[in-house]
This record gives C-alpha cells, sequence and structure tokens, in this order.
C-alpha cells in the first residue's frame, strides 16, 4: 500500500524528497512509462547539439537509491477512488493509500496534415530526444524546421543550428516566444537568432507537412513552402490527465485543487503540470508548466502527504530564464501586458532591456533581456505581490538591490 | 551551525569583503596577484547601500533555496556542510538560479557563461569576507548557540524584506 | 610574525608582558589594523574633493572611474605625487627650519646659536654663488642663509643648489622633461594644484610633476644637511654605543627624538652644564645625565657628538618600556603620537617642542632659537624632577649595545680617502671600483616598518651585498638598525665583507688612524642626509666623466614608512639610481604607473624602482643592476 506516485518527473522526485524529509517512512512507488525515469527535462536540446550525453542530464537525485522509492514501469489507464488503485494498461492494479497524480504534460498538436511522417518530431522526453538525435545520424538530413518559437522550440532550433543544420523557426503568432517576451525583446532576441542563422518566420500558419516516401520532405505555409527533412514540433503542452476521466476526480484543463493541492478526492494529491490552480495574477485558475512549480508543487504535495500542512503559492503564467542566441534572458509574471491598468516602464540600451509592469503599486511583470544580474529582486518582489508606493519609479529607474528592500522597510 | 550574520549598522560601506572575495576566488590567493590575473577573478558579496542602510549582500546558503529548486541542470547542490555550492561542470548558464535568487546575489561568468556565487570559502574555517570586515559587520555566528530570542530577532532580520 | 630582529626590543616587548602591563605598542596597533583597506593597498582611492571619496573596483565588475571621471590610472598617479609633496614639505620644513635659525644666528638675533664649521660655510658659499672675500663668517652665513630661503619661494631662475650640486648631464635631462624645480614650496604646491579637482589627469605628466617635486625635495634636504654642517659641524668618524642597553639605571636618561639638530644639539651642550650635572646627582642619579638618541634627531647627535643611539623609528615606544626613560623631548616627523600613552604609563616626561607638532597629553616646551639653551635647560630640570618619581621595580634595560663608529660625510670619506693616495682622494674609490675589489655602491634608506619584522630586511639585504663586495652606506633609521645590530663596527667588516671589499675597508681604515678596518656599514648621516651619498656619487661621476645614471649605485629602502621615503626614492630614481623598495607602495591599482615606475621611468632618467617584499630576491635584483652598469661601463661583472 503506502503512496502511489503517477509520474517519475521533477514534480514527482520533488514530493517523494519532501516526504522523505516530512519523516514519511512508508513505501512509496513511482509509476511511469518514461525511460529512463530520472533526468533534468529541460537539458533534453544539449542532447540535440552534443554539449551533453545523456548521463550527464541524468538527474542528480535517484528517488529509488536516495529515497528508497520502488519503481514500477508501466503506463497508468485509470483510477479507482473507490478502491482506492491504480490500473495499468498492462492489466495490473497498484493499492494505495494516498495517490500524487504527477503525470505531466504531452505535446499538443497543430491540426495539420502530414505529422505521421517518418522525421516528425517533439521534444518531450528523453526517449523523444534521443529519437531524434539518432535519426539526424542516420538520415541525410541538412534542413530542419522547427514548428513554435515558444522557450522550447527556440531552445530546440538553436541546437539544430549548432548542429550545422539549416534551420527554419515558424511561428503563428506575430512574435517569438510570446508570453515569455514581449514584442520589443521578441526582436531583440529574434535579432541575435537570424545572426547565428537560424531563419525566423512569424506570423505564419503552419499548413501541412509534406511527405515524400513517408518522409518529410518540407513544411507548406501559407505563404510557400520550406524544403526540410525533419519537422520538430513544439506548439506547448497540455496536462496528461485523460486517464482520470470519470475518476471523480474533478478536471479543467487540468486537475481543480485546493491551496494543499489535494483534488476533489481527499487522498489524491496533484503536483506539476497537471495542475490547475490560483493565478497570482490572474483571476482565472491557471496551469503552469514550469520546472519551479513543479518542484514547489512537488514539495507541498509531498508534504502534505507526510502529514504536514503546507500552503502552495499561486501560479505564476510565465517565470523563465534562458540564455537565447547568447544573450539572457529572464522573465516573470505578465511580461507582455500593455495598457488596461498597468504601467510599464522599459529601458533599452542596444541589447540589454529591462521591462517592468506594474499593477496599481505591485509589480505584475519583469523582463530582463542581456544584463539579468539582480534579476531575483524583482522576481522576489512580484512573487510577494509587495506593494512599492512610491517607490516605483525609482525602482524603474536603477538596479533594485536587496538593501534597498531592507531599507526601505524602515528597519535599520 | 555557523552562518554568517551582517550587522548593517556597523557596515562603513568600505568593499573590502568585495576585494577579499575576489582575492579568495582568484588563482593567486594574493591580491597584488589577484588584480593581474586574466581573466580577473570575481567577487560573491555584494555592497549595497539604500538611504538609511548599507551592507554586505551574499548568499544565504537558504534553508529552502529557490536557487536550488530551480536549478535546470544539477549544477547546485546542498554539500556535506550545509553550503549552496556548484558543480560548475554541470552548468550551461541559464541562468534559472540568478531568476530565482530573491537576495540577487548569484552573477554571470561572462566568459565561461557559468553562474557564480558564494561558495562560503567551503575549505576556509573563515569565510574571506568575514575575516576582511574591519568593522566587524560581518561575523560567524553560531546560530544554534544564541538564545531563542536573539535567534528570533536574527531570523526575523534575515527574512525582512526577502 | 615576529615584532623585531633587535634583540633588545624583544627583552623590552616580553618584559612588560610578562609584568601583565598591556600597552597597544605599533605592531599590536597594526594588528588591530587588519585587513587594511585593499584600495588604499592599490591606491585606488580618491578623497581630493568633497564629491568623493570614490573608489575603482580593480577587478572590473564596479565602477572604473571616480565621480570626475578620473580612471585607476589618474587616481593612483595622483596619490604618487601628493605623497612625494607631503615628503618634500616635511623636509622642506626642516630645511628653512634650520635656514632661519643660521639666519638669525648671523644676524646675532639667536646667541646660543653661532657658525662652528668655517670651512663648509666657505664651501657652501662658494656653490651658492656667495662671495666670500673680506667678509666675517656671519656675513657670509647671513647671505647664504638668505640664499637658502629664496630657495623656497618662486624664482625667475631654477633652484641654485639643484643646479650646483647635481652634474650638467643631469640638469639636461631635466630641463628636457620640464622637471626642474624653480622654488621649494612651489613645486609643493604645484603638485597640491595638478592633483586638485579637476587639474592634471594624465597620469604620465603627472608623475613627471611628482617627480619635479622630488628634485625640490632633494633640493631641501641638501639645504639641510649643508647649513646644519654649518652651524654643529660637519661630521666625521666617531666612536659611540648604540641599542636600549645605553639607557644608565644611575642617570638621568634623556631620549631625544625627532629629526631636527637644533634643538638637539643644544640639548647636548646644555646636559654637560655641571651646575645641571650636579642636580642631577643630588637627585640620586651618580651617572649624572645620560643622553640618548632615537630616530634621526639620534643620528644627528650620535655624528656630532657621540651620543649614544637608543633605538629607531618603529621601536620608538620601547625606549620608554625600559621604565628609565624619565623625559623624552620630540621635535618633529616620525614620532608616534603613541608616546604619550605609554609614557603616562610611567613616570616618563613626554616633551613637545616645536609649534607645529604638538601631541595630547604631552609636555609642551616652545623652542625659540633665541632662547634655546634656556629652554633646553628647563627640559633638563623637568627630566630630573621625572627621574624622582622612576619605579626602580619597574626598570627593565635589555643588556644591549654595541659599539659603533658613525659619522662619515662625505667630506669624512674623502678626508679619508686622501690619506691613501696622492693623486686626488676618489682616486683609491675608484682604482677599486674599476678592479672590482668594490662590485658597487649601496645606500640603506628609509624606515622601520610593523609591515617587515624590524631590521629583517636590512639585516638579510646588507649581508648579501657586503658578501658579494658591494659597499654599504647607510642613513637615517637604516642607520639605526646596522648600528643597533653592531655593523658599524669594524668586526662586522671581518665578518661579512667579501674579500675584494674588505681589503679595501682594511686599507683605508689603516691609513685614516682608525686601528682597524672602516666599519662594514658608512655611517652618512640622518635621513635628510641622504644628500651626502649624493656628493659622493656625483664626485665620482664627474671623476669617471659619467652621469649618474652609468654609476654602479643602487639605493634601497627596505622598510619603508614615510612619505619622505617615497620623495627621497623618487629623487634617487630621478638621479638615475636603481631603487629598491621593500612594502608594496599603493601604486598597483594602476598598471601603466606601476609599471612606469618600475620599467618605463628609465627610459627618461635611468634609475627606476624595484618592488620587491623578498630581501634576498631584493639583494640579487640589486646585484643584478650593478652588474648592468658595469658590463655597460666596459668593467668586468
Amino acid at each position: 500500500m503506502g503512496v502511489v506516485v503517477i509520474g517519475s518527473g521533477i514534480a514527482a522526485v520533488a514530493a517523494v524528497q519532501a516526504m522523505r524529509a516530512n519523516r514519511y517512512e512508508g513505501e512509496v512507488t513511482l509509476v511511469t512509462n518514461d525511460e529512463p525515469p530520472f533526468y533534468y527535462r529541460p537539458m533534453l536540446p544539449s542532447l540535440i547539439d552534443g554539449s551533453k550525453t545523456m548521463e550527464e542530464i541524468l538527474l542528480t537525485v535517484d528517488p529509488v537509491a536516495d529515497f528508497g522509492a520502488e519503481l514500477v514501469k508501466g503506463t497508468v489507464q485509470g483510477v479507482n477512488c473507490a478502491a482506492k488503485t491504480v490500473i495499468l494498461s498492462s492489466g495490473d492494479v497498484l493499492g494505495y493509500e494516498k495517490l500524487l497524480v504527477a503525470s505531466g504534460s504531452s505535446p499538443s498538436f497543430p491540426q495539420i496534415k502530414g505529422l505521421d511522417a517518418e522525421g516528425v518530431f517533439t521534444l518531450r522526453t528523453m526517449k523523444d530526444a534521443l529519437g531524434l538525435c539518432s535519426y539526424l545520424q542516420r538520415t541525410d538530413v541538412s534542413k530542419a524546421v522547427v514548428i513554435g518559437a515558444g522557450l522550447v522550440g527556440v531552445r530546440t532550433a538553436e541546437a539544430l543550428r549548432r548542429r550545422g543544420l539549416a534551420v527554419t523557426l515558424v511561428e503563428r503568432l506575430p512574435t517569438i516566444l510570446y508570453p515569455v517576451v514581449d514584442q520589443v525583446g521578441a526582436a531583440i532576441v529574434a535579432s541575435r537568432l537570424q545572426k547565428a542563422g537560424l531563419e525566423v518566420i512569424v506570423g505564419a500558419r503552419a499548413e501541412q507537412v509534406l511527405c515524400s516516401d513517408g518522409k518529410v520532405a518540407g513544411l507548406r505555409l501559407a505563404s510557400g513552402e520550406i524544403p526540410a527533412e525533419v519537422v520538430v514540433v513544439a506548439t506547448g503542452v497540455r496536462p496528461n490527465v485523460g486517464f482520470l476521466e470519470g475518476s471523480g476526480v474533478d478536471c479543467r484543463r487540468g486537475i481543480l485543487v485546493n491551496p494543499y493541492l489535494q483534488t476533489s478526492q481527499p487522498d489524491i494529491y496533484a503536483a506539476g503540470d497537471v495542475v490547475e490552480y490560483l493565478g497570482l495574477l490572474e483571476d482565472e485558475p491557471i496551469v503552469s508548466p514550469l520546472w519551479t512549480t513543479a518542484v514547489a508543487t512537488g514539495k507541498v504535495a509531498g508534504t502534505n502527504i507526510a502529514g504536514g500542512k503546507m500552503r502552495c503559492e499561486e501560479f505564476l503564467p510565465v517565470m523563465s530564464a534562458a540564455e537565447i542566441g547568447g544573450l539572457p534572458v529572464i522573465a516573470a509574471g505578465l511580461v507582455a501586458m500593455e495598457g488596461n491598468g498597468y504601467e510599464v516602464f522599459e529601458r533599452r540600451e542596444g541589447e540589454n532591456y529591462r521591462k517592468l509592469v506594474f499593477k496599481g503599486d505591485t509589480l505584475a511583470g519583469v523582463l530582463f533581456v542581456g544584463e539579468v544580474e539582480g534579476a531575483g529582486v524583482y522576481v522576489s518582489l512580484l512573487k510577494a505581490q509587495k506593494r512599492v508606493g512610491g517607490l516605483k519609479r525609482q525602482i524603474a529607474a536603477r538596479r533594485l538591490t536587496y538593501a534597498q528592500l531592507v531599507g526601505s522597510s524602515g528597519d535599520d | 551551525m555557523d552562518q554568517v550574520y551582517v550587522r548593517p549598522e556597523r557596515c562603513m560601506g568600505c568593499r573590502s569583503c568585495e576585494i577579499a572575495c575576489a582575492v579568495q576566488h582568484s588563482r593567486s590567493k594574493t591580491l597584488f596577484g589577484a588584480i593581474r590575473e586574466e581573466p580577473l577573478p570575481q567577487k560573491r558579496i555584494f555592497v549595497e547601500a539604500a538611504e538609511k542602510i548599507r551592507m554586505p549582500v551574499f548568499c544565504r546558503h537558504c534553508d529552502d533555496a529557490p536557487c536550488l529548486a530551480a536549478c535546470i541542470t544539477g549544477c547546485l547542490y546542498r554539500d556535506e556542510k550545509g553550503f549552496v555550492r556548484r558543480k560548475i561542470e554541470r552548468c550551461i548558464g541559464c541562468w534559472s538560479c540568478i531568476m530565482a535568487c530573491p537576495f540577487g546575489v548569484i552573477i554571470r561568468d561572462r566568459r565561461k557563461r557559468t553562474a557564480v556565487k558564494c561558495d562560503r570559502c567551503h575549505e576556509l574555517d573563515v569565510p574571506a569576507c568575514v575575516a576582511a570586515c574591519p568593522t566587524r559587520a560581518l561575523v560567524l555566528v553560531d546560530v544554534d548557540a544564541l538564545p531563542k530570542e536573539k535567534r528570533r530577532q536574527v531570523v526575523l532580520r534575515e527574512a525582512e524584506g526577502a | 610574525m615576529e615584532q623585531s630582529k633587535d634583540r633588545a626590543v624583544m627583552v623590552v616587548i616580553d618584559g612588560v608582558k610578562k609584568a601583565g602591563y598591556r600597552f597597544p605598542l605599533a605592531w599590536e596597533r597594526y594588528e588591530a589594523q587588519l585587513p587594511q583597506c585593499s584600495f588604499g593597498e592599490l591606491g585606488l582611492c580618491c578623497r581630493h574633493c568633497l564629491q568623493g571619496p570614490c573608489r575603482i573596483d580593480p577587478f572590473g565588475d564596479g565602477p572604473q572611474h571616480g565621480v570626475c571621471g578620473a580612471t585607476a590610472d589618474v587616481m593612483v598617479a595622483r596619490g604618487v605625487a601628493r605623497a612625494v609633496a607631503a615628503g618634500a614639505a616635511s623636509h622642506a620644513g626642516h630645511a628653512k627650519h634650520v635656514a632661519h635659525t643660521l639666519l638669525r644666528a648671523a644676524r646675532g638675533e639667536a646667541k646660543d646659536y653661532f657658525v662652528k664649521d668655517t670651512a663648509k660655510l666657505q664651501a657652501v658659499a662658494r656653490k651658492a654663488g656667495v662671495a666670500t672675500e673680506d667678509k666675517t663668517p656671519e656675513a657670509i652665513a647671513l647671505e647664504v642663509a638668505e640664499k637658502a630661503l629664496a630657495e623656497f619661494s618662486e624664482r625667475e631662475a631654477p633652484l641654485a643648489w639643484t643646479l650646483s650640486t647635481l652634474p650638467e648631464q643631469r640638469i639636461v635631462i631635466f630641463k628636457k622633461l620640464g622637471v626642474l624645480p624653480y622654488g621649494v614650496d612651489s613645486a609643493i604646491s604645484e603638485v597640491m594644484h595638478r592633483t586638485t579637482y579637476g587639474v592634471d589627469a594624465e597620469p604620465l605628466n603627472i608623475l613627471l610633476g611628482a617627480v619635479k617635486c622630488a628634485i625640490a625635495d632633494y633640493t631641501a634636504c641638501h639645504i639641510a644637511t649643508d647649513l646644519s654642517d654649518i652651524l654643529f659641524g660637519t661630521p666625521g668618524p666617531v666612536s659611540a654605543r648604540a641599542n636600549l642597553g645605553v639607557i644608565k639605571r644611575d642617570a638621568v636618561n634623556i631620549a631625544l627624538h625627532g629629526h631636527n639638530p637644533l634643538l638637539s644639539d643644544i640639548m647636548v651642550q646644555v646636559a654637560r652644564e655641571p651646575e645641571l650635572l650636579d642636580r642631577a646627582r643630588a637627585a640620586g642619579a651618580s651617572g649624572g645625565i645620560n643622553l640618548v638618541g632615537i630616530c634621526c634627531t639620534g643620528n644627528e647627535v650620535l655624528m656630532r657628538h657621540g651620543v649614544p643611539l637608543a633605538t629607531s623609528s618603529v621601536s620608538q615606544e620601547t625606549a620608554i618600556l625600559t621604565g628609565a626613560v624619565d623625559a623624552m623631548v620630540v621635535d618633529y616627523q616620525c614620532v608616534m603620537p603613541s608616546l604619550a600613552s605609554v609614557a603616562e604609563c610611567y613616570h616618563s616626561k613626554l616633551i613637545t617642542t616645536m609649534p607645529i607638532a604638538k601631541i595630547a597629553g604631552a609636555q609642551h616646551f616652545q623652542f625659540d632659537e633665541a632662547s634655546a639653551k634656556e629652554t633646553a635647560r628647563r627640559i633638563v630640570e623637568a627630566a630630573i624632577e621625572a627621574f624622582h618619581r622612576r619605579d626602580p621595580a619597574r626598570v627593565n634595560i635589555p643588556d644591549v649595545s654595541y659599539s659603533a663608529v658613525a659619522g662619515f660625510s662625505a667630506e669624512a670619506i674623502v678626508g679619508a680617502l686622501a690619506q691613501v693616495s696622492g693623486e686626488g682622494p676618489l682616486k683609491p674609490l675608484l682604482d677599486n671600483i674599476v678592479s672590482g675589489n668594490i662590485a658597487g655602491v649601496c645606500l640603506f634608506a628609509g624606515c622601520n616598518t610593523v609591515k617587515v619584522t624590524q631590521d629583517a630586511n636590512y639585516l638579510a639585504m646588507v649581508r648579501e651585498l657586503a658578501r658579494n663586495n658591494v659597499l654599504i652606506l647607510c642613513t637615517g633609521c637604516a642607520a639605526g638598525t646596522f648600528a643597533r645590530h653592531g655593523l658599524m663596527r669594524p668586526e662586522a667588516t671581518e665578518e661579512y665583507a667579501g674579500p675584494g671589499l674588505k681589503g679595501v675597508l682594511e686599507a683605508v681604515g689603516e691609513v685614516a688612524g682608525l686601528g682597524g678596518p672602516l666599519p662594514l656599514v658608512l655611517h652618512l648621516g640622518s635621513c635628510v642626509d641622504n644628500s651626502r651619498a649624493v656628493d659622493i656619487a656625483v664626485a665620482v661621476a664627474g671623476k669617471l666623466g659619467v652621469d649618474m645614471d652609468k654609476l654602479p649605485v643602487v639605493a634601497s629602502a627596505p622598510e619603508p614608512v614615510t612619505e619622505k621615503a617615497v620623495a627621497i626614492g623618487t629623487w634617487a630614481v630621478a638621479l638615475g639610481i636603481p631603487t629598491h623598495v621593500g612594502v608594496v607602495p599603493p601604486i598597483h591599482g594602476s598598471r601603466l604607473v606601476a609599471g612606469t615606475l618600475t620599467a618605463g621611468i628609465k627610459e627618461l632618467f635611468g634609475g627606476y624602482f624595484i618592488a620587491e617584499s623578498d630581501p634576498l630576491k631584493a639583494a640579487q635584483a640589486l646585484l643584478a643592476a650593478i652588474k648592468e652598469r658595469r658590463r655597460a661601463l666596459g668593467l668586468a661583472a
């Protein structure tokens, strides 16, 4: 019996770690179909350009070795809340006292033809990445198209370019990296990408993956065709909640939870990409498929499963850091927001760009491109929704330091 | 556990801690050697000033370290003494830790494109910054040995503004 | 780190510690200062305007400019220039004080002073362009003093003392580079002007300004030496003892500390007056009145009167810790303010004498040349009074002192050499340099510092150089060091001199009637007397027909402290002499300035700084410089 965890991503691992840290000593069983089970998912692009090997991106903590968890390979087909069991596609059934759903998310695909052709990839799992790598190795591939210029798409496109391929990045929206980066930031970053030899096409809807002999031959846009031997689809993800249908666990886009990450079934918790929870800056609950969210929710869920009482912080729609085209980018909150009660302070010097979005007296969005040092102070201010009052302009004008936060609190 | 504790009212803003930090993280470990090194060593402590206060700001090696949680590469880890340190070969310069740090004390090595942070001079008994502070604004305090009320004040101060 | 290599100093420190007294001495105060500010160590802070203080981050990620835009190079250069100016101001003050006294003596307004050395007066008058025929010494002295005083304000022409004491080739170089001063004080004030807010921001130009000021400093030093010799006599070889053991348990001990001979020389005269001696004996001091010297005042009275030297520089406080110093009489420069609080813990009286140098907690006896002896007598009386209160139980005089032969002024050296050869006094020196018996000459100057175990650098270096047949000259607290360690004895020559050098020192000593070899280290005088070494070098250069930067002559300040040392070092370099400093000066914040002072400046002046804190490496560097010059002269290296 004990605790069953569906998933082996970082939310699942963080949860197990928290359970043990909170002195839960019972059985923990992780069910996953991911192989290998534990790795740093955001590092997958590093496999494509060869800067890291598979071994180098394996997780440095091992729930099995370090925390005595049991690993069960398999795909979950359903959950029986009444019987408190998890049913695997193999037919096996696992009983649980408490269940944590940390099943992550899967790529969402555009509604276009040709996605079944050989040479179409996503980059969600280690398996995906290794498959893409071996395809690039054994096939005569020189041109690639990446559909979707979000963070994953851009980082994948860069990795392919570094590998020596001619790469075209296609984005449906008018700017890349939305909503992580606003229009100005996107232009700075896009120009870097172009300098690195990437072709960036924005405002273009992919219409069809072109095939020849069942293999990718290119991508058709409304404006014309792009020849390519490989297509990577990076148009976002959806929570993996399909298996919960009819289980009695309330879901919308993701699984609905209370602040302790309990689902509508008191013995079932959720963590990571599958959670739909209060947004810090929005009125509606949101899903937040971010590494930091996964770690945080895993910790909260694990703590509470172990008998603790920990509240989950509200979700942020954006909380990302990356180096793109050689430029550091850090973004949090509602970065691309304009007007409508938002007050925006922008400062740009060459490729250094800083944007602060205030709603009333609190920070709602933070974007740093180029010089990112100290960004965390702003991000923490945003997360705390601390009222800054008249200091807004000062904060906008200079680099905010921790000392200023202490100094302005009136405590010497 | 020994913690580096700041007494802002004693800070003269002399930046001796910054210099000592850079020297400690140089190859030669001497001032006159360090200033000639190529590349120059980087400090990991920052004397910051605000209207009513000036103080060195540096890594607190937080119990619930946001940088550690944000690291997507396995570079940051907590060592056996409890210090949050880097396995530098794992860092890819994603800057997630910079985003996560509420103190703003993680910086970039622009050549190597890796994150740079305080390692609490783990190989020294007394960190270089503490040893360098002429007014003892930086002190090494055994937090566990503090009386409860004092400890509460320390914790309050630490939490202030974070 | 051990405080001192001087056994006597350690005995006193240990004694105090054992007795349970706690006096923070210079070394402990230094410990308390640690760590010292790295910006200061690198010369990267500037307080020259009220928008500062500004600092430049040597590691590049902080500010690279001061508020005004000054770069690291500008800040460091300005710092060097101001240090030189401060040093020059000290020597200028000293020199003017002597000049005014000479003037008043010549006018009959200072009855206790008179022209003691008419030969020196004649020689100085000649150089200063003062006619001497049919004039009384007083008349000549009046003109010489006026001439000297005129050197300080801004003149229409370069300084007479600069032009008349240096080789023509040097003057040509100085003119070309625009570094010939037109007034000592004006050169100092020019540095202050050009380093103030928004004036000179070209680092190399600032350094040239510093050199100009340093040459003014040299000139001031020379004037001070010349006029002191006129008033108190040109020193000749004299025997005395040195180190704390010279303090006497049974005497009223008066320590003379500071720099100027004006009061101290009078003190020596007064302390021999029978009436005062009687009073001392009546007070229970069967040994009478015992004057001892500290620092350069100590050198002044040592070389002219054989007054024993107690200690020097960084160990000045230890004299009081013997518990037997009844009064310490100070004038100015290198007098630690801490003496007042140390004296307070004993019966000792700290007596200040100069209107510009009072110390809180000291007793002040205003010194005026018009009533010099009177003041001196009152001071002796105060010391006798203090003797009454001496606590014999606290007396701890280390049984350490060495004999020393001091007082080798240029005139004395030339005089001794003249007896060796009939063909001009410099002939034997030149011959021995040519033959290689003397590889070269090294002048040790400067102070003792808390940053180096007292005397350690001097002792390591002098042994190495002497072993390699380098003739050693010394001044100031360098001289104090060598005297305290017995290196101014003929025995030291036997022990440490290389065979060539030993032969020469033996031969000259024999002929000069010293009854043994010359001491290993020749005592030229106080720190202001570095000009005496220049006189010798200039004479040798003249005889050889070369400029000074060709001579196998080097200088070293292995344990420097004061801004005066910076000024002296800078003029030594400007005179073409490779000059070692054993404590890192605050120049390394600028690669340009550090590089210029240690290398680039050689192109301009021939001299350059050697910054090396390891004494053996420093000695090797100086030997290499000597060899390089010998080779260039076509001499066997």
